[in-house]
């Protein structure tokens, strides 16, 4: 299943340009949280868009997308490979739950995942064991609708 | 370096609706197969996301890649700076050498400046070594100084065995070594960046531990040695305390160890003109035997010994004995 869309992906990939234009549009951000100093003396902690990040940092990865055509879009599935330098750490706030996966081919709600063992046996997976999410939106997505899906991480 | 799908849900193509998987690729140039050390993902390299989307119109496959969005790993400045042991550092004249192990925490290569400095006391710095062989002594044919107070370069994670070196003359006095290290990018306030400075040009940012740390031994001159405090009391047969014939004269000794001492034995001579009253030999209140078996008493005939062996210090020993006035 994995192979074949990936056949698929790169076949389609060659015949159509990355640049075509679609009804769909997607943009990616990563944010990283700052700390700011307030007039007050206060701390603050801000996300912003960075293009530098160090070890330990919080980052929050951001998938907007954008329904530009005129007719409604169905079973929209948004799979994302968390990066091995970033631990998963849960969704951003105000983002749907995603599934998460420690395999990328099954995915679930953590606590129903489970690692295997290099000697025998498995265990429960833990956040640092995802390595891949994915949301798949109830509804159609309408004509001009927008929505936001993230998730959060430490950069290792 | 081509774009990589970890995950989608297969759906059938259905006419009049767009069949839509949106795959996002998450690229890590120059990243993947590079395990991320302790220390963190080394400093340096880019982080891309490009998310792509793929989507059926009538039975027509189309792809749109979205932008592409870079994090560079920038080098965070950290370390950590440790003694091998604790407690103060008994001082004696000559050299003293204080090991430390200094840890590159940050996710980049580093050189390190060390400075010691001494507070009261008057014994002085000689040199900040290398402990090349880790034994945490200073050997001058094999422990290099360092140039300046500048380590070598010390991957990330790594760790560097330092040796303190200061002489002390005859007449120690108690003080305290500090030693202090910071990278030599940059140091002080987390979150301080020096531009370009990192790693493969990365920029530099200084971490949490502000990119500098310190340790201070507390030094103490050699503490003295055992010592024996001798009383005697005398009870005259009369109840008085008059030297005469017939009293009993009780002979207290105290032997105080402030450190452990080794094969420790108390040996004091029987007074000319008395004689021990035979069982009166008693350790810390507790009667023993004269002759030589298993308690630690013996007495001979002219002297009484205890041997008490190794004693664990702080300790302190009371023993006790009578003689009489003959």
């Amino acid at each position: 299943m994995f192979a074949r869309l990936l056949l698929a992906l790169v076949l389609a990939a060659s015949a159509w340009p990355a640049t075509a234009a679609g009804p769909l549009e997607v943009t990616t951000r990563i944010l990283v949280e700052r700390r700011v100093a307030a007039r007050d003396g206060t701390t603050q902690i801000r996300t912003v868009p960075a293009t530098r990040a160090v070890p330990g940092d919080r980052l929050t990865v951001v998938l907007a997308y954008r329904n530009t055509g005129a007719r409604p879009i169905d079973n929209l599935v948004l799979a994302n490979p968390v990066p091995r330098q970033i631990a998963y750490r849960g969704p951003a706030e105000g983002s749907p739950l995603p599934e998460l996966s420690v395999d990328g081919r099954q995915f679930g709600a953590l606590e129903s995942l489970r690692v295997a063992l290099a000697s025998a046996g498995s265990r429960a997976a833990g956040p640092d064991d995802v390595t891949a999410v994915r949301w798949r939106l109830n509804g159609p997505v309408a004509a001009g609708a927008s929505g936001t899906l993230s998730f959060r991480g430490v950069l290792k | 370096m081509s774009q990589s799908v970890i995950a989608a849900r297969g759906v059938r193509p259905r006419r009049i609706a767009y069949q839509i998987v949106m795959v996002a690729a998450l690229l890590l140039a120059n990243a993947w197969g590079t395990p991320a050390c302790a220390a963190g993902v080394p400093a340096g390299r880019n982080i891309t996301n490009v998310a792509s989307l793929r989507y059926d119109i009538d039975g027509a496959q189309q792809t749109v890649a979205s932008n592409a969005v870079t994090l560079a790993v920038a080098e965070r400045l950290d370390l950590t700076l440790e003694r091998v042991g604790s407690g103060p550092v008994t001082i004696a004249s000559g050299a003293t050498a204080v090991p430390l192990v200094l840890t590159n925490t940050g996710n980049g290569s580093e050189a390190f400046l060390i400075d010691a400095v001494l507070a009261a006391g008057d014994s002085r710095v000689r040199l900040v070594a290398i402990d090349a062989d880790g034994d945490g002594r200073f050997d001058p044919a094999l422990d290099g100084a360092l140039t300046d107070g500048r380590t070598p370069l010390l991957a990330p994670g790594a760790s560097l065995r330092l040796l303190a070196v200061f002489d002390t003359p005859a007449t120690a006095t108690a003080g305290s070594l500090t030693l202090a290290a910071r990278a030599i990018t940059a140091s002080g306030q987390p979150g301080t960046t020096a531009a370009g400075q990192g790693d493969d040009g990365s920029d530099a940012v200084v971490g949490p531990t502000g990119a500098a740390a310190s340790v201070t031994v507390p030094l103490v001159t050699a503490t003295a040695g055992p010592t024996l405090v001798k009383s005697q009391r005398v009870v005259a047969p009369d109840g008085s305390a008059s030297a005469v014939r017939g009293a009993i004269i009780t002979y207290t000794l105290v032997a105080a160890f402030p450190g452990e001492t080794a094969t420790a034995a108390i040996t004091d001579p029987i007074p000319a003109g008395t004689a021990y009253a035979p069982g009166s030999l008693t350790l810390d209140g507790t009667a023993m035997t004269d002759v030589a078996d298993g308690d630690a008493g013996e007495v001979a005939a002219d002297e009484v010994t205890v041997a008490l062996g190794t004693v664990a210090g702080p300790a302190t020993h009371t023993i006790r004995f009578n003689v009489i006035i003959q």
